[in-house]
């Protein structure tokens, strides 16, 4: 799309099309069966791009997105879904295979309490209704990945109905305006997943590789209550934040652990909802947002050019930067759903209706589940919030890289400086350091210890905050000095003796006169000449904040 | 010693009165013998033979498993065996070596039963005559009986002997004929719309289906998930009891067998009748039923009404919905339970490889034989 277009998508949920390319509409008349109306004037217009969403120029239409996602998250167990064999990443092809795995006939599957644990405290982080009832099914269709023919899943009564997923998009410029959001979390699932296929066109054939066939997933639906590709990122980070902190899915979309399919469509507000498409396997968080607003701007140009959305299903080509129709999925799939003959109903217990003398290897209590429930991010973040005094935004960046809470608390534990003073530190330079150099917080050379001490230094006044940054970028390029000795070493102490720091302003200001008249006319900034100059007097060792505040003393008196 | 009950072949065996071995080599020498019956798809020579030395070390020592160390045993084709072929009697698993044992399989090698070979079906259990797998009908024994060679004499005039058979029924016919022909004492089927019971009837032998969830399904390959049942072939009730006895049980494999645990059991020996009360099911008397068949179903009723059991009538009230019902349920399994039959991970693969529909396609047509409804 050559046409940049700007747009908020958070306010007022609303899209304002501005044109593609450079005349769409110019020269070619108003379509035929075009929704728009009156639009003939309008080319002209069209070229400028729109800033601001909230009013829309007379006789242009406004469009509003509706954005659901089905989320399959794998789930964090030792073994498969149905079967015994191991669930692993990295293993080598097919070595992870039992003979369910590979539909071997007279195989039959055996659930797995751990999944069910998985799904239960998932719905309830959720806070889903869990049916203490659920049915598995059998959803047919023939591929290579397949071995059965069939995957079972949970079509007609999943584990965990209505819930709701809250989170946090950035509305305006800046990073500090956050909103919460909520979306309508319709049901989670268990169900299988399927092999890998490698499409090996040079040689004209398929592998497959069935180590990941019967992996158990949780596919969590999202309603459509979101609009826009910033909105499903969003909610899509949070769920993953809060599966990762259950421990009930690493979450990882890189390594396939989270994947995530949209469906969206397009309409004028008060008009009923347009066709969708399905948009599969966005399988990068970066590229989420950019594929699903991607598909809006082309459904709307679509539209826009008097042409009909297809019930469709795409997925995003990376390289390229747009959805294509993906061909094998073409027309609409039977899949013959029909109860999974081999699973008798899966049956939740509470402690009020535990049956009594139940073996507690066979039964899950879901109360028992509640209790053991881990703190949510959610929580998280308002604890450090109401614990630490900081802004939400610094929450969300905390609880946004793996290990960073940890160091943090780790820091604060052994240090007298402020809170907000580590949070300052952690989030600006020691974060900045990690994202420059690429770096997990795991493979950080600076230990909390560390950063602590140093810390300290500042805290004390015993070094200013220019040293303490150029202490801590010795600390990251060397190891085995502690903050105290790199001090020591490179004479980076402040000055602490004060008279002599009043003797040497004194001296400054009698030797430059002309800098104190016109400090005096009104003009402040005329002093920072001088604060540079007693720094390089006293080698750098005094804090400019310091000098500032004597010499500006020493002049009003 | 072939004629008699299992009870009575064991305590021959603890009593040295005839060995394993001696045992295996007769039922053997006898499955080649009536190789015409065609109830066989595989014998497992070799297998048995070991399986009978091994029982005979255990009777010498004095410790024998139960009831079962050293019988001869058959099992249907559609039972996984470890290590020995299960072709199910169709192309699509012609050649299939199962890499594990069905359970009720497990059951009866861990109670020291020899596997003499896997018995003749109808094309994956599919059927009720037996006629249909690709290894060909199996024959009943009957059909050599000395009645019916007469009657055939009768009615032939010099017509080809060979082509004038009886069929076992089925579809677990194979297992019925190892059974009625005193090839082995006892034979695994398997149920799901009388495919035990349909050719035990044909074949003179008991055929006892076990109520669903009481033995597991796992190793079956299956018809119907919701209704196959593994099946019993003896020839007296006593000894289908001592079989049920041991295949009967929870088995985690298999998620719907029942968790209560089975007890063991006899049958006591009813020689009082007087505390029965059977029930005759008015449903079933329908106008198709053979006046034949009236006949003796009249007489096994007066039978037990003389001895002094109570004789009521009953109403199954769902019987006529029970074939309709059998139908849809039957073909929409059976259509999801051979999905996997695609050529991929096993079986039969054709030599199309234009692209993956094709082969399906290709293997499927090749490997299934038509449905005969």
């Amino acid at each position: 799309m050559a046409t940049p277009m700007l747009r908020w998508c958070c306010p007022g949920r609303r899209w304002i099309f501005a044109g593609i390319g450079g005349g769409s509409r110019h020269g070619r008349g108003v379509p035929t069966g075009s929704t728009s109306s009156g639009k003939k004037g309008q080319s002209s217009v069209a070229q400028q791009p729109l800033i601001t969403a909230q009013k829309p120029r007379k006789g242009e239409r406004e469009w509003a997105a509706v954005v659901g996602l089905e989320i399959h998250a794998q789930i964090a167990s030792n073994s498969k879904l149905f079967s015994g064999s191991q669930v692993d990443f990295a293993a080598p092809p097919n070595s992870l295979v039992s003979f369910f795995d590979a539909s071997l006939p007279g195989t039959l599957p055996v659930l797995n309490r751990r999944c069910v644990e998985a799904a239960v405290m998932t719905g309830l982080a959720l806070d889903c209704h869990i049916n203490r009832k659920s049915l598995f099914d059998r959803k047919h269709y023939f591929y290579a990945d397949l071995p059965a023919g069939y995957q079972i899943t949970q079509q007609r009564l999943p584990i965990a109905v209505n819930g709701s997923l809250a989170y946090s998009v950035c509305v305006g410029k800046r990073w500090s305006q956050m909103v919460t959001r909520t979306v309508g979390v319709k049901q989670i699932q268990l169900e299988q997943d399927s092999g890998k296929s490698l499409h090996d066109n040079l040689r004209s054939q398929t592998l497959i590789d069935l180590n990941r066939a019967g992996v158990g997933l949780l596919e969590v639906v999202l309603e459509p209550d979101m609009s826009c590709g910033e909105e499903a990122a969003a909610a899509v980070r949070e769920l993953q934040l809060i599966l990762q902190a259950l421990g009930t899915s690493q979450a990882n979309m890189a390594e396939g652990q989270l994947r995530v399919d949209a469906n969206i469509s397009v309409h004028h507000p008060g008009e009923p909802l347009g066709v969708r498409t399905e948009v599969k396997n966005l399988n990068s968080a970066r590229f989420l947002a950019k594929a699903i607003d991607y598909e809006i701007q082309r459904q709307i140009s679509e539209l826009e050019n008097g042409g009909k959305i297809l019930n469709e299903t795409r997925s995003f080509d990376y390289k390229l930067g747009c959805t294509v129709p993906m061909r094998d999925k073409e027309g609409k799939q039977d899949y013959r759903f029909m109860p999974e003959p081999n699973l008798p109903p899966l049956l939740l217990y509470d402690s009020g209706s535990l049956p009594t003398g139940a073996d507690p290897q066979q039964v899950i209590d879901i109360d028992q589940l509640r209790e053991r429930l881990p703190e949510l991010p959610r929580v998280t973040r308002e604890k450090l919030v109401r614990q630490y005094g900081m802004l939400p935004e610094h929450s969300f960046a905390l609880l946004n890289e793996v290990g960073l809470l940890e160091f943090f608390q780790n820091v604060i534990k052994e240090t007298r400086a402020e809170p907000k003073k580590v949070t300052s530190w952690v989030l600006n330079t020691f974060l900045g350091f990690l994202k420059q150099q690429n770096l997990a917080v795991s493979e950080s050379p600076v230990t909390p210890s560390a950063l602590a001490e140093l810390l300290d230094l500042l805290d004390r006044k015993a070094i200013s905050s220019s040293a303490a940054k150029q202490v801590f970028e010795e600390l990251w390029r060397s190891k085995g000095k502690t903050p105290a000795q790199m001090v020591a070493e490179k004479k980076l102490e402040l000055m602490q003796d004060a008279e002599a720091l009043e003797q040497l302003c004194r001296s400054m200001l009698e030797a430059h006169p002309q800098v104190v008249t016109d400090v005096k006319k009104g003009n402040p900034r005329a002093i920072n000449k001088l604060i540079g100059l007693v720094r390089r007097a006293t080698l750098g060792r005094a804090d400019p904040t310091v000098i500032k505040e004597v010499l500006e003393r020493q002049l009003s008196s | 010693m072939l004629g008699r009950t299992l009870r009575e072949v064991s305590a021959a065996l603890k009593q040295g009165q005839v060995s394993p071995t001696e045992l295996c080599q007769r039922c053997l020498s006898l499955i080649k013998k009536t190789k015409f019956l065609n109830a066989y798809i595989t014998v497992s020579e070799e297998v048995a033979l070991k399986q009978a030395e091994e029982s005979e070390k255990r009777y010498k020592k004095g410790l024998s498993l139960g009831d079962l160390d050293g019988i001869p045993v058959a099992v249907k084709d559609n039972f996984s065996t470890a290590g020995i072929e299960t072709t199910c009697a169709s192309n699509m698993l012609k050649g299939y070596v199962p890499p594990y044992n069905a359970t009720v399989v497990q059951k009866l090698l861990d109670q020291g039963a020899l596997l003499m070979g896997k018995t003749n079906l109808d094309e994956f259990a599919m059927g009720s005559g037996s006629t249909d797998g690709i290894f060909g009908p199996v024959k009943n024994p009957w059909s050599y009986s000395k009645q019916y060679r007469e009657k055939r004499k009768q009615k032939s005039h010099g017509e080809n002997e060979d082509s004038d058979w009886l069929i076992t029924g089925g579809s677990s016919g194979g297992s019925a004929a190892a059974v009625s022909a005193f090839t082995c004492f006892a034979a695994l089927g398997s149920d799901t719309g009388g495919s035990t019971r349909n050719p035990a009837a044909h074949c003179g032998v008991v055929g006892l289906k076990p109520s669903y969830g009481l033995v597991s399904r796992h190793g079956l390959i299956p018809l119907v998930n919701s209704m196959d049942v593994p099946g019993i072939l003896t020839r007296c009730v006593d000894d289908a009891a001592i079989v049920l006895g041991i295949l009967a049980g929870h088995d985690p494999k298999d998620s719907t067998t029942i968790q209560d645990p089975v007890k063991p059991f006899t049958l006591p020996s009813l020689t009082d009748v007087s505390k029965l009360c059977i029930g005759i099911p008015k449903e079933y008397l329908t106008p198709e039923l053979s006046s034949e068949v009236r006949s003796l179903w009249s007489k096994a009723a007066n039978l037990f009404e003389s001895e002094g059991a109570k004789v009521i009538e009953v109403s199954l009230p769902h019987t006529s919905y029970s074939i309709v019902c059998y139908h849809v349920l039957c073909t929409s399994e059976v259509a999801s339970n051979m999905a996997r039959f695609d050529g991929l991970e096993y079986g039969h693969r054709c030599d199309t490889d234009v692209s993956t529909e094709a082969m399906y396609a290709a293997t499927r047509r090749e490997g299934f034989n038509d449905v005969k409804l």
